[in-house]
């Protein structure tokens, strides 16, 4: 029987479970792709957008919670990679490099802006974690009660956890290229993970709680 | 909206296409080039510096183990930065920063460690001996650089401060053939010390090398 909170954490869809071979695949057209386009093909870097700037976008909209900046970052770390793509090893993985970029970029808009207007609320109407899709009325509410304790949860946990948590549950990536991306060790991402995923699970939980009477 | 907008897409193709950048090549032939370079300027400076025989009042064991236990740090503080296969990022800030503050010190001890089995031929304060790590350092900095160049987004000052590192041990092992003496003042003053400023220096220049550019 699953607690209360995990099963919110089900529900939501945060936890990456999806088809590892599905997320395999994906990867490595992301990884193809750059290749061709570092190896001179210039039309392979609109199949690169393809792969990456979807993810890349969802990563940083959780951060910001400013579809505008959002936007900015995911351009700026696409022309980063196309800066460099002269210098791009081959066969590296590209999607941890350009997670690490897009994180950089995001942590420089904050420190640029103090008090760190992009994290105010003016774009929380915007983030939408992906609810069950469903037609009875009561689960349609239920699932925007759980899309609003999602986000809230989200937001009390540390940024550090945060982005673990996002690498690792929401964007598939393994626990060393999650580690690789942050700069830390692998255990430190295990335990970052592992409270994040405790504080969101409690955080859910009390939200079942409220639900089930 | 957890989608980008199609926009997002076409303003990004349209300012790669503004920006071109050449395709990739492979960079070995040219690294090796450079390490080859660095090789020969540093036996130059060594050279300039009188060569090797400047340490002939140390016993030739203790000698060799200096020079060995040095290149030996040189080799592993190298490997912890030159890129790895399969990854564009770098090795964690813990193994960057334990290259940057381990090394000076593991330089030090493995000249020190001698010090009590044979007496130094003569004393000094070591002004030559920073000079020549100062000279030294330079080129395999140069040589590590290429063949680490690439954009470092996670910690691009610990990366220039291991890359420091890692130059002046090279450079501390050319001192290694050259100074004879393992008293712990001049080491931690002449061989220590240079190392310890070019890890900072390499701090100040990892963020122009290899942290994100302006676009």
């Amino acid at each position: 029987m699953f607690a209360a909170g995990e099963g919110c954490l089900e529900m939501a869809s945060l936890v990456a479970d999806g088809d590892d071979d599905q997320e395999q695949g994906r990867r490595s057209a992301a990884n193809a792709a750059m290749d061709r386009y570092a190896d001179g093909d210039d039309s392979a870097f609109g199949a690169l957008y393809d792969e990456l700037g979807p993810r890349l976008y969802r990563f940083v909209l959780r951060q910001t919670r400013n579809p505008n900046a959002a936007e900015d970052i995911v351009q700026q770390t696409m022309m980063q990679i196309h800066c460099a793509r002269d210098r791009f090893r081959r066969g590296a993985d590209v999607l941890p490099w350009a997670f690490a970029i897009a994180r950089r970029l995001h942590i420089d808009v904050v420190r640029r802006r103090k008090h760190q207007e992009l994290l105010t609320d003016d774009g929380e109407s915007h983030i939408s974690a992906r609810a069950p899709v469903t037609d009875a009325p009561d689960e349609m509410l239920y699932g925007k009660q759980l899309e609003a304790a999602v986000i809230a949860a989200l937001a009390r946990v540390p940024e550090s956890q945060r982005v673990a948590f996002m690498l690792v549950r929401v964007e598939g990536l393994s626990v060393i290229e999650a580690a690789e991306v942050i700069g830390i060790s692998v255990s430190a991402m295990k335990v970052r993970a592992h409270r994040a995923y405790e504080a969101m699970r409690e955080a859910l939980g009390e939200s079942e709680e409220q639900r089930v009477p | 909206m957890m989608h980008p907008p199609d926009s997002l897409k076409a303003r990004i193709l349209e300012a790669a296409k503004k920006n071109p950048v050449p395709a990739r090549k492979s960079r070995v032939p040219m690294s090796l080039a450079l390490a080859a370079a660095a090789v020969l300027a540093m036996l130059a400076v060594l050279d300039f510096f009188g060569g090797p025989h400047h340490a002939d009042g140390r016993p030739t064991t203790y000698g060799s183990a200096a020079v060995g236990c040095t290149m030996v740090v040189a080799a592993l503080a190298s490997f912890t930065v030159l890129p790895r296969r399969r990854s564009m990022l770098p090795r964690s800030r813990a193994h960057l920063l334990s290259v940057a503050i381990g090394v000076p010190l593991l330089v030090g001890l493995c000249t020190m460690l001698w010090h009590p089995l044979y007496d130094d031929p003569f004393e000094r304060l070591g002004v030559r001996c920073f000079a020549m790590v100062m000279l030294t350092a330079p080129w395999p900095f140069i040589a590590l650089s290429y063949a680490r160049d690439r954009i470092d987004p996670v910690s691009a000052r610990l990366s220039g401060a291991a890359m420091g590192a890692a130059s002046g041990a090279w450079a501390a092992v050319m001192v290694a053939l050259w100074c004879p003496l393992a008293e712990p003042g001049h080491v931690l003053r002449a061989h220590v010390l240079p190392v310890v400023v070019l890890s900072l220096a390499g701090a100040v220049l990892g963020t122009r090398l290899f942290g994100l550019r302006r676009i």
